[in-house]
């Protein structure tokens, strides 16, 4: 009777358990690996290093990939928050290189000095297109990066990523916003680079309503561990958006299968980014 | 252009007719604009633009009893300069009667005379045809015709049933002056909305019972807008006039405190703007008191200006006394300011949302996102044309709140103003934060385009203008606003 009962009980227990638990996981916000935050000079007066972890912290945002024009703002965070922050070298030391930095030979004296300084996963993300990416300071950022193994965080269209693989055939991408190519392109791209990863920063072509679009779904589905949520704040303002991009960003991933939803979310940046940050020198 | 073109042509084969009727006339092989001489017709073709070379067709016949043309000289020349081309034509002669004069350039604005001189027989004849030449290109007559006729024609709102009810309308005056719709009773519409002031306050930002966010916009000419609000939370004039009421910083009253308001004060306007007692229900109440606010609203349209004056001369070719300086901020603003991109129409504004790079902190550590926050704000109205309220049974006017959708690019997105009595209506900007017209075309002459995302608006880019070029867009930006006889 004892034995029934402790059976009836555990039984019950178990049963709760099955069905509770997942319910209460399930209930958790998905936690955001966020692979597109820039922390620029602007912002460091206006939204200071403790508030700008507060809100992340705040958004559930588990890591977030941060570059910064001027990279002391970057390494600021990274001193203050090394479980949230995984740095990586932007190419401009102001946000307004964006259109000169792949002519200015001056950049690589500043990209050495900082990669013989700090300890970064990528370099990026910088805005590249065509043959521009075969110019001479492109060219020499790409083998900095070889030299010390990093990930290329490049805004580039399709053109110049292909560029940047044909100098360096082994190179991690990581391609800020999808390149604003169309799903279908996407799944080119991802198909023919084995080490081409892609970031959804400022792009809302993904879902609507909560609705995964179909071309993009089925693209996702075949490329799970290839995509990552990005929030891209290029302004000041925008931080104050992470928690509204990290809300937005898991309304539109419920629609998929959870396994491949947690991978986009932060599995896939946790993967290829956080272990980057452990090797030794 | 291609319209006025019609119409030359077709004055000139009705002239061609007139001339084919008379005694003595005769017919030259070529439809255009036709002149007389004593002794020949010439018709010709032409479409000159200020600085481009052109070419003219032409024609020539005798009249009856006198010599066959033998050759044909063209030249142009501007009257009132005393000075002609600095390029001399050459004519070619196409056959019988016809010739092709190559390269003319009518090197400025203003009046020309196209000269013809046919010569036969030892004599000469000449006929001339006066040219007003605009400094503008077809394209950018085009653009510049866009922007009327003004004042377009009247219509009414069918989200609003008292819409255009002269009843609604006096209604609404007498709500807009009203303290006691307030929650304090000291707060009334033109607190914020002053008549004297083009309907707004020139402060930077708001003040009702305490400083909001934004700049106060004028409520002149908004009859004809599709959003409301610098977010664009509102899509009926009716809606937006309720949210200040309700705005605690605003007027602090509630639907309880606008009906009672109603009830005690206005019951007999009410009932003869909505045909109807006051109805029982505070929120049927308050949103009728926001549709005869807007049915008054509705007629604050901005008169007509010199700049209407001279687009509707250009659109028939006549001459007005426009000032030199705005056609050139005129020129600068359809042309290489690309301004017409988001500023064109008759309202100058293509009605919605766009980041221009105004920072949009709203204090230390707080932002204002408008559209991003407006479309929320939207789609959580009880008041939007989706709802109850709307008049219009069909749902036509909500097809913008039905399909709206809320996008990253939206977060620090504001509404395109209208320009019309822009120079009445400073400070400028969502926030107030540029002092004067000068300061708002400075803003774009040295835009910062760091603050704009890279695959953003490519038409926002730093126009680099010098000081006499930011002159004159501002000189065209107030001819704008009603000359003060209007």
């Amino acid at each position: 009777m004892v034995c029934r009962a402790f059976y009836t009980s555990t039984m019950r227990s178990f049963l709760w358990a099955a069905l509770v638990l997942p319910l209460t996981i399930q209930a958790q916000p998905l936690p955001i690996f966020d692979a597109h935050v820039h922390y620029s000079h602007d912002a460091w007066d206006v939204v200071p290093v403790e508030q700008a972890i507060a809100i992340m912290r705040k958004a559930g945002v588990k890591r977030a990939l941060i570059s910064s024009s001027g990279d002391d703002g970057q390494q600021r965070l990274f001193t203050a928050a090394p479980d949230l922050v995984i740095p990586e070298l932007r190419v401009y030391r102001t946000r307004g290189e964006i259109g000169t930095w792949f002519r200015d030979e001056t950049l690589i004296p500043y990209l050495e000095d900082r990669l013989s300084k700090y300890r970064y996963v990528g370099i990026g993300e910088f805005h590249l297109y065509g043959a521009d990416a075969d110019l001479p300071v492109p060219r020499r950022m790409v083998q900095l990066a070889r030299k010390h193994n990093l990930f290329l965080h490049a805004h580039s269209d399709i053109d110049a990523v292909e560029r940047l693989f044909r100098q360096w055939p082994q190179a991690r991408i990581l391609w800020a916003h999808a390149g604003f190519e169309r799903p279908e392109r996407v799944a080119e791209m991802l198909r023919k680079h084995k080490n081409l990863w892609a970031d959804l920063a400022f792009r809302t072509d993904q879902a609507s309503g909560g609705k995964v679009d179909p071309a993009w779904r089925s693209t996702f589905l075949q490329f799970p561990d290839r995509f990552m949520v990005g929030t891209d704040t290029f302004t000041p303002e925008r931080w104050h958006y992470i928690p509204e991009h990290a809300e937005w960003s898991r309304r539109w991933l419920a629609d998929l299968p959870r396994e491949v939803a947690e991978r986009i979310a932060w599995k896939n940046g946790e993967t290829v980014f956080g272990s980057l940050l452990q090797r030794p020198d | 252009m291609e319209k006025r073109r019609n119409r030359l042509r077709l004055a000139a084969a009705a002239a061609g007719l007139i001339f084919a009727g008379l005694a003595g006339a005769c017919v030259p092989p070529l439809e255009g604009t036709r002149l007389e001489s004593p002794r020949y017709v010439v018709a010709f073709q032409a479409s000159p633009e200020v600085g481009k070379f052109f070419s003219v067709e032409i024609a020539a016949c005798s009249k009856p009893g006198n010599p066959t043309p033998e050759n044909l000289k063209v030249d142009a020349h501007m009257p009132e300069h005393r000075h002609g081309m600095n390029y001399a034509p050459e004519v070619k002669a196409l056959g019988p009667g016809r010739w092709r004069a190559e390269g003319l350039m009518l090197h400025m604005p203003g009046k020309w005379e196209l000269v013809f001189e046919i010569r036969a027989a030892g004599k000469s004849d000449r006929v001339g045809h006066a040219l007003l030449l605009s400094q503008f290109s077809r394209e950018e007559i085009a653009k510049i015709l866009l922007h009327g006729p003004w004042p377009p024609p009247p219509g009414r709102d069918p989200s609003n049933r008292v819409s255009g009810k002269r009843e609604a309308i006096a209604f609404g005056e007498k709500l807009f002056f009203e303290p006691r719709l307030s929650g304090t009773g000291s707060v009334l519409c033109a607190t914020c909305h002053v008549p004297f002031r083009a309907f707004q306050d020139g402060r930077p930002r708001g003040f009702g019972l305490e400083e909001v966010d934004r700049n106060t916009p004028t409520v002149i000419n908004t009859r004809f807008y599709r959003w409301y609000g610098w977010d664009g939370g509102h899509d009926s004039l009716w809606s937006q006039s309720v949210r200040p009421l309700l705005d605690p910083r605003e007027m602090n009253a509630s639907p309880a405190h606008v009906a009672a308001v109603v009830k005690k004060i206005f019951s007999a306007e009410y009932e003869a703007a909505f045909a109807r007692p006051v109805p029982g229900e505070d929120e049927t109440v308050l949103v009728d008191a926001g549709k005869a606010l807007a049915a008054f609203q509705e007629t604050l349209v901005s008169g007509r200006t010199a700049f209407d004056e001279f687009r509707d001369a250009l659109a028939t070719n006549t001459e007005t006394n426009y000032p030199a300086a705005a056609q050139r901020g005129l020129k600068i603003f359809v042309g290489k300011g690309n301004c017409t991109a988001c500023h064109f129409g008759p309202h100058f504004t293509n009605g919605e949302f766009a980041d221009t790079g105004v920072p949009f902190f709203a204090g230390r550590g707080r932002v204002d996102s408008g559209r991003h926050e407006g479309i929320k704000r939207l789609k959580a109205d009880p008041h939007n044309l989706l709802g109850r309220f709307n008049d219009d049974r069909a749902r036509a006017t909500a097809i913008g709140t039905r399909h709206v959708e809320l996008q990253h690019r939206n977060f620090g997105e504001w509404r395109v103003p209208g320009l019309r009595n822009v120079a009445l209506t400073a400070p400028y900007m969502h926030n107030g934060s540029l002092a004067t017209l000068r300061d708002v075309v400075k803003h774009y002459s040295e835009l910062n385009e760091e603050r704009l995302h890279a695959d953003g608006e490519r038409v926002l880019k730093a126009l680099r203008l010098t000081e006499a070029e930011i002159d004159d867009l501002v000189v065209f930006l107030q001819s704008l606003s009603p000359r003060p006889d209007r």
